[in-house]
């Protein structure tokens, strides 16, 4: 408890609590005798003079006598690492202050006195990095514990993912990274990856060494090369995991996620509050390089697509970017990216009553099969959709579509047979191999060879060839 | 009890919640009103009350009387109307005390029938400008309210005050006085050397610690503390969390009397670590902090108690607790080696070392020993009162220590207590 001063407190140069009871025993005039005794000699030495400096008359050891707090510095430790003690509070002394107090019953101890006590500092006081480390770990497990008791009142809904997929050079690039962001979701999930192009290994092992629970579906088309023509392909894809669910009438989540996009574990975490549909903001990485070796098209201001939020939270509509590479279309809603929507899977139940403003599958396909090309076309009003993610205000996906050249090769299912042994060295390096060449000559030569030049002489670092 | 004040709907829900209903949660109130931490407890899943739970439940009613003396304004009405700080202020609990036990299912108005005599008389209320108690005219009138008490009903003469009891929640509660050395000089009020106390102080071998009191919280305002409620899946991020003096430049410059010299080896010690937040500013989010703590400092100050205690135990943060012998509130129902960390004060620099070397089992272990919900109850005062509150607690301590042993009661015209002992100031009339 704080205690400013307050305006009847007695002056602090007799209030010492031991000298007070030393005096008690005295009489008063002796009191203000000593305290006038005390003023002048202040006056005199030019500093005040605490009452405690009559106790210490009899100190043994005087060197210490004015130090008030320990410092590493000052003091000699002789190994001892704690609690220095102040050399006027010695045992002997303890004992007198304890025999001043007054009214203390018999045969109780007490380890506590009143009166001015060290104030302990140990000699290291700098942090210690093991007890960090333990701290941390403790964290750690208390947040954990904390999840599971509150978080657990939250929803935690299955999550229906779908990625359209092909064998590639940078496949396993991207679902390597895929899956690993999926296994840290810390919801019930099932994975339907949807390949182009038929069954094909590389795919399958990758899925057999997720430990995720998934539904590995095949297409018969092949992906085109160009990159403005795989949006279509891509569409049809999700479409047929869409089709999936719709048979195995999935419960959950429906999330498009493809798999060269990047998710913070946030996006998931928010996708489980859509109730019907919702919308996300997405960051695009427009792909810079390219076939073209510059791109031709104008920057746009922003690398965002995403729902816009008025004031009362409603959503207006959607900021996209107005010219993009030709891999993102513009022309009206087939310019929003899939990835940016989740769906409730019931939607696409067959028997189901959807919401009103919300079409059925049925009807979708009976009147404009080719024209399914966003999932706004769910909607008949694009105000029903709930605009998630701090209203468009976070970003929690990136969407980029690197590719590696088009005529890049690579191992089948990355591996490296083993009896390959030729390692044909790559000789398109701008720098001339001057010491590859001096160093031809002693290369073959022995390390002990080497020792036997050098000997006698000053050792020098030996450069070796790169 | 219609409740129209607008917080009573936290406090609301909070009794219902007590009673096993489902309650009403509109949702345009805010967080914090919608859900208290007196509610979401997860102590009821499948924990088996202990012993002590059971206790902090026992309801007083019907198992003991209290009689509350009918004291002129001035002892109590008037001081408070001449100051009204003291409602809010740490010492308030003796004010609520009285209003709480004139309404209460306790009180009886036939003396003769009374377990308990209740004098109220509010010696706390002499605040200065900064808000702080003198009490320096406390001893003279609770000497003048024990004379009226005498003179007017014949019950403090049959017992000399053995069944009486007395709230006196300063610093060192009935030595009546700040400073330690000269509350020790004093000692207890020689007339209320037989009455039962109720106070904050408690410190084991002291001498204003009287054996038979009961230890009290300081007054808490349940309504800011439910105002800044966070939601408890909030992650406990901070390590040690500690805010408040490290040195008190006014009275002790040079450091070693506050705190006997513990909380400046906190300060030295531990600025530098990042485990601990420690600083003297008096942050908005302090109580949100506090929730986001794990472990919460409460070291002594002038004095071994401080309502620190009170807000890490309701805001479900470990209690780190720095005092040599103190003896923590409701000590015999509240299973405090359960739910805080002791250490001593030699230990202090060692402290780093102490917290980290529990072992998450034990941490998790005090955790939900703290959610239990009647604990963080029984830290409280709320008005009106509620299930298992502060002043439920007081009656059930006093309730405990019934029946009254028959040596109590004088013969008529024995006197036992010295009524000029003390010193002779206290001896004037107020």
């Amino acid at each position: 408890m704080a205690k400013p001063s307050r305006g009847r407190s007695s002056s602090r140069t007799a209030s010492n609590s031991v000298l007070d009871k030393f005096l008690l025993c005295s009489c008063r005039l002796f009191r203000k005798f000593f305290q006038g005794l005390l003023c002048l000699s202040a006056l005199v030495l030019g500093y005040r003079l605490s009452g405690e400096a009559v106790f210490f008359l009899g100190a043994s050891s005087r060197g210490a006598l004015f130090l008030r707090r320990t410092n590493s510095n000052s003091l000699r430790t002789d190994g001892i690492d704690v609690a220095l003690k102040f050399p006027y509070v010695t045992e002997a002394t303890r004992g007198k202050q304890a025999g001043l107090q007054q009214s203390l019953p018999e045969g109780k101890s007490t380890r506590v006195h009143v009166g001015r006590h060290e104030i302990l500092i140990r000699p290291q006081p700098h942090p210690d990095p093991v007890q960090i480390m333990k701290a941390h770990n403790l964290l750690n497990i208390v947040q954990r514990q904390q999840t599971l008791l509150y978080d657990s009142d939250e929803q935690k809904q299955q999550l229906l993912i779908i990625t359209p997929t092909f064998a590639r050079t940078f496949q396993a690039l991207h679902l390597t990274c895929l899956i690993h962001t999926l296994r840290n979701v810390p919801f019930p999930l099932t994975w339907i990856v949807v390949e182009a192009d038929g069954l094909s290994n590389e795919t399958a092992d990758l899925l057999a060494h997720s430990q995720l629970p998934f539904h590995h579906l095949t297409f018969s088309e092949r992906m085109p090369a160009p990159f403005d023509q795989r949006w279509q392909l891509e569409i049809r894809l999700r479409i047929e995991g869409l089709r999936f669910i719709r048979t195995n009438r999935l419960d959950g989540i429906v999330l498009f996620v493809d798999d060269s996009n990047t998710y913070s574990l946030d996006f998931f975490k928010e996708a489980q509050r859509t109730k019907w549909m919702g919308g996300f903001s997405i960051g695009l990485l427009p792909d810079f390089g390219g076939e073209e070796g510059k791109s031709s098209t104008i920057m746009p201001v922003l690398h965002l697509q995403g729902p816009v939020c008025d004031a009362s939270g409603q959503i207006s509509g959607w900021y996209t970017p107005f010219k993009v590479r030709n891999d993102l279309h513009i022309s009206d809603q087939s310019a929003l990216d899939w990835a940016g929507f989740s769906l409730n899977a019931k939607l696409l139940w067959e028997g189901f009553e959807s919401p009103a403003g919300f079409i059925k599958w049925n009807r979708l396909f009976q009147e404009k099969p080719n024209l399914f090309v966003s999932p706004l076309n769910f909607v008949r009003n694009y105000t029903l959709v709930q605009p998630l993610g701090d209203c468009g205000c976070s970003i929690l996906l990136w969407r980029s579509r690197v590719e590696a050249r088009a005529d890049s090769k690579f191992p089948s299912r990355w591996e490296i047979n083993p009896g390959l042994e030729i390692v044909v060295p790559s000789k398109r390096t701008p720098w001339v191999d001057h010491h590859l060449q001096r160093h031809r000559s002693t290369r073959h030569s022995d390390l002990t060879d080497l020792n036997q030049k050098h000997r006698g002489r000053v050792r020098r670092k030996l450069k070796v060839p790169v | 009890m219609r409740m129209q004040t607008p917080l009573a709907l936290p406090l609301r829900s909070m009794a219902a919640a007590l009673r096993h209903r489902p309650t009403v949660r509109p949702s345009r109130l805010r967080y914090s009103q919608q859900h208290s931490p007196i509610l979401h407890s997860s102590s009821g899943r499948g924990r088996k009350p202990t012993a002590s739970s059971d206790t902090l439940r026992d309801d007083p009613v019907g198992r003991l009387k209290v009689y509350v003396y009918e004291l002129p304004a001035r002892y109590n009405q008037d001081v408070v109307d001449k100051d009204e700080r003291c409602l809010a202020h740490m010492f308030a609990a003796e004010i609520f005390l009285h209003r709480f036990l004139l309404s209460s299912p306790v009180r009886t108005l036939r003396p003769e029938e009374a377990d308990w005599f209740f004098t109220p008389v509010y010696t706390t209320c002499d605040l200065t400008k900064n808000g702080l108690p003198l009490p320096f005219d406390s001893p003279r009138m609770m000497r003048s309210a024990i004379e009226f008490i005498s003179t007017a009903w014949p019950y403090w003469n049959r017992t000399e005050g053995a069944d009486h009891f007395f709230v006196v929640p300063h610093d060192f509660g009935a030595c009546f006085h700040y400073k330690e050395e000269k509350a020790i000089q004093r000692g207890i009020l020689p007339i209320l050397q037989r009455a039962t106390l109720v106070q904050t102080f408690g410190q084991r071998y002291h001498v204003c610690m009287q054996p038979g009191s009961i230890v009290i919280p300081p007054y808490a305002p349940p309504a800011r503390i439910m105002a800044h409620l966070i939601p408890p899946s909030t992650p406990r991020s901070i390590f040690a969390y500690f805010r408040g003096l490290f040195y008190d430049i006014g009275n002790d410059p040079e450091g070693g009397y506050y705190a006997r010299g513990a909380r400046a080896s906190i300060w030295e010690n531990f600025k530098n670590n990042p485990l601990f937040d420690l600083s003297t500013e008096h942050p908005d989010t302090y109580y949100e902090d506090m929730q986001r703590s794990i472990f919460c400092l409460c070291p002594l100050g002038w004095a071994p108690w401080s309502p620190r205690l009170v807000e890490a135990v309701v805001f479900g943060c470990i209690p780190v607790i720095i005092a040599d012998d103190i003896v923590l509130p409701f000590a015999d129902v509240i299973p405090w080696k359960e739910i805080g960390v002791f250490v001593a004060e030699n230990d202090v620099p060692k402290l780093d070392e102490i917290l980290t070397s529990l072992s998450a089992a034990e941490v998790l272990e005090k955790q939900k020993a703290l959610e239990d919900v009647s604990i963080k109850q029984a830290m409280l005062f709320p008005q009106p009162s509620l299930p298992n509150d502060g002043f439920h607690q007081i009656l059930n301590g006093l309730a405990r220590k019934l029946p009254h042993d028959p040596s109590i009661y004088l013969q008529p015209g024995i006197r036992v207590l010295n009524w000029t002992a003390g010193p002779p100031a206290d001896m004037r009339p107020w």
